[in-house]
């Protein structure tokens, strides 16, 4: 037993998940070896007394009945025969390590063209509601549909996911092979569709070992699926591009060891991993991204700063969140649960043993109304972050009970806000995260899943590929390796030390319950690799900040005497008098004539502007005020915050102002790239077309009779 | 909830000319006649910030550049639907400009009153014949000499508009459910001053993204628009034989071009049309 785990897992283990009743841990603090005990299901008469004891509390608390259930023989084989079925799978994928679970030949698993993308929607929906779902979703569908051609697929009607089923059953009836994903068969991203009633996160975790699963839960809200489709839809397009930022955030709360691990083990180690682009043996970052240090601790993790970062001040809402925190639950049937559990407990919250106040924790309901959230996505580490299952797993392996924990299972509120509110997708926890497992039994942090998944979100590739390659990954080994252990137990009760399967265990627990909430095939919208070369310097000093109104040349009214220099033809008038109308046949040859006149001034004044085109972008605080002194040909101000400038020769120019508290804003700063390129484009084709036009217009004008 | 709108302001006729006609024939933006401050506000409460930058307009500048508005609704979702369906809009009509500019060059003047002709030709081609002379020719009071008077006068003012397209910058302002986002000017050659109001989001930028785009499209296709009329003249002109007719063609063309773009209008409602 390596002494530095004993040294994490001596004394009793906490987890990340706080009762907002009682202020007190949501599982209680267990010893090492009590921990033990119940992972091999041999409870002593005095933990069974503790539980149902607890249990109580919590009822009362509540007001709600025993909700304590024997698990019975029947329900108890089921549970064995299908573990065995999840085994065979995990083993395989563990014992054939490839870089994607797809069949040899399927190409990159990045592009949906390759791998395909299907929804799959629960046959017990009402067909009223999945046509309305199926409406509302309509233009993700034609995204995907249009880029995955034949291995686009929609499940629904007999291929619908039907309750009860397992994934091998369901595969059985759609005559889908095991092993790994062939997309001709089945697509490798696939969306669920329906709450998690409807189809239970044990068929999602079954089928995300070989496919990238996502899920779509807004319930009967059909406008919040328009939504979403659409954010997917306006993220795709180019429109979109976030700055390369990403936000770190994780309380430690007085006394509490968990969220002192988490932040120390956890967030700092993967904060400092970050900073490095291409560190040995992981995925290079193919972009430089903005890694500012961490919201942690004390004055750093409030609840007011998450706000901000979750779209509370634009400037401060990052590409990537991720957070690290307990997680708020509730007792079962509490008015509060299916609203707030899963919340995430901020620095505002004095400790264990301290009543968890409202403003404590960060709920659905505290994202601003108003927030702008489109393209970001978030990866929640708390208990509860992405759902919350009806019954209890690990009551049901300690005490072969069945436990109900929720009325019913359920998604998160606060991934469906964000989600709502324009986010692709959250990576977050259903049911307990059990923190430990990221604690190597050498006593290192063990962050190497979380900075792979950090790693392939940054670098653009869908959200399914980042818990592909990480946490689906490590659980099929954890997996396949805890079950062998757990046989060996049996046997051999000197095998592992109560330390080492604590460890197993929980870490197993944690990688097997990450799931995707929203499209699988998602990523992020984030600028590419930057055009070089770059010279930033302080745009005040280096360049006149003036915005400067091209005024309309004087010829444009030149009289029509000097229109006489353009070359006209003689024209024969007889037809327009014979119509009665010379003066306005005379009218129409002036108007034209000093169109033409204006045309090639204004070609002529562009041949000598042609030499640069300018972008400059400012900000200002009231743009009301700016347009109004546009109007009024006043003077105002604004903040010049970048400005590019391209010579007709290709040598670009770029300034952008020092990183000072007025300086560059990411967001700022990839919105004006994106004009850079939609002005040259622009300049291209509006310069081509005038050229065209005066070109057509002159030829008119030389002909005679 | 707010309704879109989308307006440009400052295209009105130069002095002493007629009225101009208020419809864009790209069917996407309503002319507005003199301009209302859509972002309002005063410049006397401007208050520049703490190193801010002068933005000043050089003395000379003789008269607002044309202001084009996109007024969208608080639902960005509905916002975004709005802008795509005019950008479709745009694009659908470049390629019925183009379409025109087929016909054009397609006409043979030898099938002037054959069954097979559609409507906008015959009604062109009717005009040639007459220009020719072997036509019916319109006495002042006409029904016919009426119609041409009025056709001269939009085609005089769609010049002027025209004119004043290709002498100003283009400043395009966005709101988004009453509240502004951002401005930008965009000179004739190409410059881009882009001023955003802090603290909007990503969404906020691409909609106003989406009006400069909308925006510059516009400015393109009703260019287009006149090179294809111009053209269309010149060459039936010379099929004609009529001297001087690119300008007594003009606009006849133009009827042409505005009644192919109903035409295929039609064609398209009839065919999204239920039932």
């Amino acid at each position: 037993m390596p002494d530095d785990l004993k040294a994490y897992y001596e004394g009793d283990l906490v987890f990340n998940g706080i009762n907002a009743i009682t202020g007190e841990y949501g599982q209680p603090p267990l010893s090492s070896e009590k921990l033990a005990r119940l992972i091999r299901g041999a409870p002593l008469p005095r933990d069974y007394r503790d539980f149902v004891d607890r249990q109580k509390k919590l009822a009362d608390l509540a007001q709600v009945e025993d909700r304590l259930q024997p698990v019975t023989d029947a329900q108890s084989d089921l549970r064995i025969r299908l573990e065995e079925a999840r085994l065979s799978e995990l083993r395989f994928k563990a014992q054939n390590p490839t870089p994607w679970p797809t069949i040899p030949g399927a190409g990159d698993p990045a592009d949906v063209a390759n791998v395909g993308w299907g929804a799959i929607f629960p046959a017990e929906m009402h067909p009223n509601v999945r046509e309305e779902i199926k409406e509302a979703l309509q233009p993700l569908f034609e995204l995907r549909r249009e880029r995955a051609g034949d291995l686009f697929r929609i499940y629904e009607g007999g291929s619908a996911y039907r309750s009860g089923e397992q994934k091998g059953q369901y595969y059985e009836r759609l005559g889908v092979g095991p092993g790994l994903a062939d997309p001709r068969e089945m697509p490798f991203y696939i969306l669920l569709v329906g709450t998690p009633e409807e189809i239970p996160y044990s068929f999602q975790y079954q089928l995300d070992v070989m496919r990238a699963v996502g899920r779509l839960d807004f319930g009967s809200d059909i406008e919040a699926y328009q939504d979403y489709a659409w954010s997917v839809v306006a993220a795709e397009s180019g429109d979109i591009v976030l700055p390369r930022q990403v936000a770190f955030f994780a309380p430690t709360n007085r006394g509490d060891k968990a969220t002192q691990l988490s932040a120390q083990i956890l967030v700092q180690p993967l904060y400092e991993n970050l900073t490095v682009a291409a560190p040995d043996f992981d995925i290079a970052l193919d972009r430089d991204w903005d890694v500012p240090a961490p919201f942690m601790g004390e004055g750093q993790a409030t609840h007011d700063q998450l706000q901000r970062l979750l779209g509370g001040d634009s400037a401060q809402t990052p590409a990537l969140l991720f957070t690290a925190s307990h997680g708020i639950e509730f007792p079962p049937n509490h008015r509060a649960q299916l609203q707030q559990q899963g919340a995430l407990l901020c620095q505002d919250w004095p400790g264990p043993g301290s009543d968890v106040l409202r403003n404590h924790y960060f709920a659905a309901e505290d994202v601003d109304t108003s927030a702008d959230l489109t393209g970001m996505m978030a990866f929640f580490f708390a208990c509860y972050g992405a759902g919350t299952p009806q019954l209890d797993q690990f009551a049901s392996q300690a005490f072969k009970v069945r436990e109900k924990i929720a009325p019913r299972s359920f998604t998160a509120a606060l991934p469906q806000q964000l989600l709502k509110q324009g986010a692709l997708a959250v990576i977050g926890h259903v049911e307990r995260a059990w923190g430990y497992s990221f604690i190597s039994p050498q006593g290192r942090g063990e962050n190497q899943s979380f900075i792979t998944a950090m790693r392939t979100l940054m670098n653009g590739h869908p959200i399914g590929m980042a818990t592909d390659s990480s946490f689906d990954m490590r659980y099929a080994e954890l997996s396949s390796d805890l079950s062998a252990d757990l046989e060996e137990l049996k046997w051999n009760p000197s095998y592992l030390s109560d330390y080492e399967l604590a460890y197993r265990w929980t870490a197993n627990n944690d990688a097997r319950s990450y799931i995707v909430i929203g499209d699988p095939a998602a990523r992020l919208p984030i600028a590419e690799r930057e055009p070089a070369p770059i010279l930033e310097t302080e745009v005040r000093q280096e360049v006149p900040a003036t915005l400067v109104l091209k005024a309309a040349p004087e010829s444009v009214f030149l009289p029509a005497a000097v229109l006489t220099a353009v070359p006209t033809a003689v024209l024969s008038d007889h037809a327009a008098i014979e119509y009665g109308l010379e003066d306005q046949f005379e009218k129409l040859k002036a108007s034209l004539k000093s169109f033409t006149a204006q045309l090639a001034t204004s070609l002529g004044n562009v041949a000598e502007d042609i030499v640069t085109l300018e972008i400059r972008t400012y900000s200002t605080a009231d743009i009301a005020a700016v347009a109004a002194a546009l109007d009024s040909r006043q003077e105002v101000s604004a903040t010049l915050r970048a400005l590019t400038r391209i010579a007709f020769d290709g040598d670009l120019q770029v300034y952008v102002p020092e990183k000072t508290d007025r300086g560059v804003d990411p967001a700022l700063w990839s919105i004006h790239k994106a004009m850079v390129e939609e002005a040259q484009e622009s300049r291209a084709n509006f310069l081509g077309t005038m050229a065209n036009l005066a070109a057509r217009l002159l030829d008119s004008l030389r002909i005679g009779p | 909830m707010t309704a879109s709108r989308f307006t440009l302001t400052g295209l009105r006729p130069l002095e002493g000319m007629s009225a101009v006609p208020g419809e864009d024939l790209l069917g996407i933006w309503e002319l507005t006649g003199p301009q209302v401050a859509a972002f309002a506000a005063t410049a006397e409460n401007m208050v520049p910030a703490e190193g801010a930058a002068a933005i000043s307009l050089p003395p000379g500048a003789a008269e607002p550049g044309l202001i084009w508005r996109v007024e969208l609704p608080a639902s960005r979702r509905e916002a975004r639907s709005e802008l795509e369906a005019r950008l479709i809009a745009e694009k659908v009509r470049q390629a019925y400009l183009k379409a025109a500019e087929k016909r054009l060059s397609d006409l043979q003047l030898g099938l002037a009153y054959s069954a097979k002709t559609a409507g906008a030709e015959s009604a062109l081609l009717a005009e040639v014949m007459a220009l020719r002379g072997s036509a019916v020719t319109y006495g002042a009071g006409d029904t016919g000499a009426i119609s041409l008077l009025h056709l001269y006068e939009q085609c005089e003012a769609l010049v002027a508009r025209f004119r004043r397209l290709v002498q100003y910058y283009a400043r395009v302002e966005t709101s988004v459910g009453g509240q502004p986002v951002a401005l930008t000017i965009v000179d004739w050659s190409g410059d881009h001053n882009v001023i955003w109001q802090e603290g909007i989001g990503p969404l906020d930028m691409a909609l106003h993204m989406d009006s400069v785009r909308l925006v510059l499209a516009t400015r393109q296709a009703w260019l287009r628009l006149i090179s294809v009329v111009a053209s269309g003249a010149l060459s039936l002109s010379v099929k004609a034989s009529v001297p001087g007719g690119q300008f007594l063609l003009f606009p006849a063309v133009y009827r042409f071009v505005r009644d192919v773009l109903a035409e295929l209008d039609q064609v398209q409602a009839n065919q999204e049309a239920p039932g």
